[in-house]
């Protein structure tokens, strides 16, 4: 027993053309952890492992103190999934989805049921295939939560939403926060999705785990310097701060520095280079993601505005 | 195996597909009832719409209940159900062949009756039964290639190759002089022939179901 919800040791899985490198990944119970990534690097990969829908070709899984696949029976009783790439039967209402989970799981509540069909505006008596996109997606979200599993699993759940169908399904997810008994791990291409609900948020890019802290770590340790470089300097020297120093955006002789772990010894460090910082900015989780995903993929590049190496 | 969930799929199956096969019975029976009129093109009309609509019938069922809910990605709304991929071979393999066995069964047992009761020679029940056989043999064959491989290419060509089978099947049988010399006779006659092809159909059909199970049992994850 311990007190993760989902743990993934050294995942891998090989693809012809995609490969999802050694991922550890840790969801302590009760949390909700934003699972961030580009297109095609690895989120609905990952989460059709965790779910048991695919197995890995190394490595251990374990959900809900239980081993997937071999569990996934036992575990699947106590957990909802929802992607993007679900649909439900367009011949039938949302009445008849209802009664067919309701008649599975035994923890079905009818009377958050019936709040989540007048919260979200949905008709019980409406064939699915005459809902919009925003309907569909809720639809799906409604027969997962009112099965109240302990640990929700929601790949895209928001992709495809327009804006207001977007802050509603968010803010139910909001909403489930306050039951501190359920974990919910949910992927999104949208870095304001997560930022908004999560307390753990973990970066994917081409299939390798590129960062995963919790929500406060990220925006407090990242922050951007805005600098100004004296012209015969061609190169900041990284010194001791190696691994904090992300990127660097240059226009002559002003830079834009993204630092992470930032602590005021970086602006004395800089200053003894001449370096002087005007503003230290915040974050947003967005552009915290942009320079870790450039990071990792090209290393610490000092460019020019127009694109030219220093 | 889970024995609640593969009921619990097998029900929704027949949820989604009752009103199509309360269609293609009373279609079926209608085509039996062509066999009454005392006329050779409506004798004719009747075997072959009675052929067509017992044949649909399985088509519809095996595309539509396992190859359209993968593409359509109901599958997908399946797969986070507590059910292991054996469990949903189960449902689909058990659940299909129930839900089409109900039109099967009430179209032949229609036919069979009316052959019985009517001036229809009772020399032609043999190769009613034996063709109806087939025709659920073929079922399970395209429901074990639906499930096994979930490939709509390969859904569709079995299909087309068990529609060419079975008229091979039929006229190969309807040329036995075992089954022909009793054909248009006041009597069916079960003979050791009429057995033989029976016993061999019905152990096709649980080598089908068998194999298809034992390659889905291996199979540990869905995708």
């Amino acid at each position: 027993m311990n007190d993760f919800a989902i743990h993934l040791e050294n995942v891998s899985k090989k693809f012809n053309y995609f490969e999802l490198n050694k991922i550890n990944l840790s969801l302590p119970k009760g949390q909700i952890m934003g699972f961030v990534g580009a297109n095609g690097a690895g989120k609905s990969t990952t989460i059709r492992i965790i779910m048991g829908l695919m197995k890995a070709d190394t490595g251990s899984v374990s959900v809900m103190d239980q081993y997937m696949p071999e569990r996934q029976t036992q575990i699947k009783h106590n957990l909802g999934f929802t992607s993007e790439e679900m649909r439900l039967y367009g011949g039938k209402d949302l009445s008849w989805h209802i009664n067919f989970i309701k008649s599975i799981y035994p923890s079905w509540d009818d009377r958050y049921a019936a709040e989540l069909v007048e919260r979200f505006g949905l008709n019980l008596e409406q064939k699915i295939k005459q809902f919009s996109k925003g309907q569909h997606i809720k639809a799906q979200l409604l027969l997962v939560l009112a099965r109240k599993p302990k640990l929700l699993v929601l790949d895209e759940p928001t992709t495809g939403l327009d804006p207001v169908a977007r802050q509603e399904v968010n803010a139910e997810l909001a909403q489930i926060l306050r039951d501190e008994e359920r974990t919910v791990l949910f992927s999104s291409h949208n870095t304001a999705d997560v930022e908004k609900i999560s307390d753990q948020i973990a970066f994917i890019d081409r299939g390798r785990m590129i960062d995963c802290q919790d929500k406060e770590s990220f925006l407090e340790n990242w922050r951007k310097l805005q600098l100004e470089i004296p012209t015969d300097i061609q190169t900041i020297e990284k010194g001791a701060f190696e691994d904090n120093f992300m990127q660097i955006e240059r226009q002559g002789s002003m830079a834009a520095l993204v630092c992470r772990n930032y602590g005021p010894e970086i602006v004395e460090y800089l200053s003894k280079q001449n370096i002087k910082a005007h503003a230290i900015d915040s974050m947003t989780l967005e552009e915290i993601f942009l320079a870790n995903v450039n990071y990792q993929r090209y290393g610490f590049n000092q460019q020019q505005g127009n694109g030219g190496e220093v | 195996m889970n024995t609640f969930m593969v009921n619990k799929l097998i029900q929704k199956d027949w949820q989604l597909y009752r009103l199509f096969i309360l269609i293609y019975t009373l279609l079926g029976i209608t085509a039996s009832g062509l066999l009454l009129i005392p006329a050779t093109f409506a004798f004719h009309a009747g075997i072959v719409i009675l052929v067509t609509v017992l044949i649909g019938a399985s088509a519809h069922i095996c595309i539509s209940s396992v190859v359209v809910e993968k593409k359509e990605f109901q599958l997908s709304f399946l797969m986070g159900l507590p059910i292991k991929p054996l469990d949903y071979a189960l449902s689909k393999l058990l659940g299909g062949l129930f839900i089409y066995g109900v039109c099967w069964l009430s179209v032949i047992v229609f036919t069979a009756a009316i052959i019985l009761v009517t001036d229809l020679p009772n020399g032609m029940l043999p190769l009613l039964l034996l063709c109806a056989v087939e025709l659920f043999l073929a079922t399970a064959i395209l429901l074990g290639i639906g499930v096994v491989t979930g490939s709509e290419p390969a859904t569709i060509i079995c299909l087309v190759l068990l529609n060419l089978l079975f008229n091979l099947f039929m006229f190969s049988v309807a040329g036995l002089s075992e089954i022909n010399q009793y054909l248009w006779t006041a009597t069916a006659v079960f003979n050791s022939t009429f057995w033989w092809i029976i016993v061999a159909e019905i152990s096709l059909l649980v080598i089908v179901l068998a194999l298809s199970i034992y390659i889905k049992s291996r199979q540990r994850c869905f995708l």
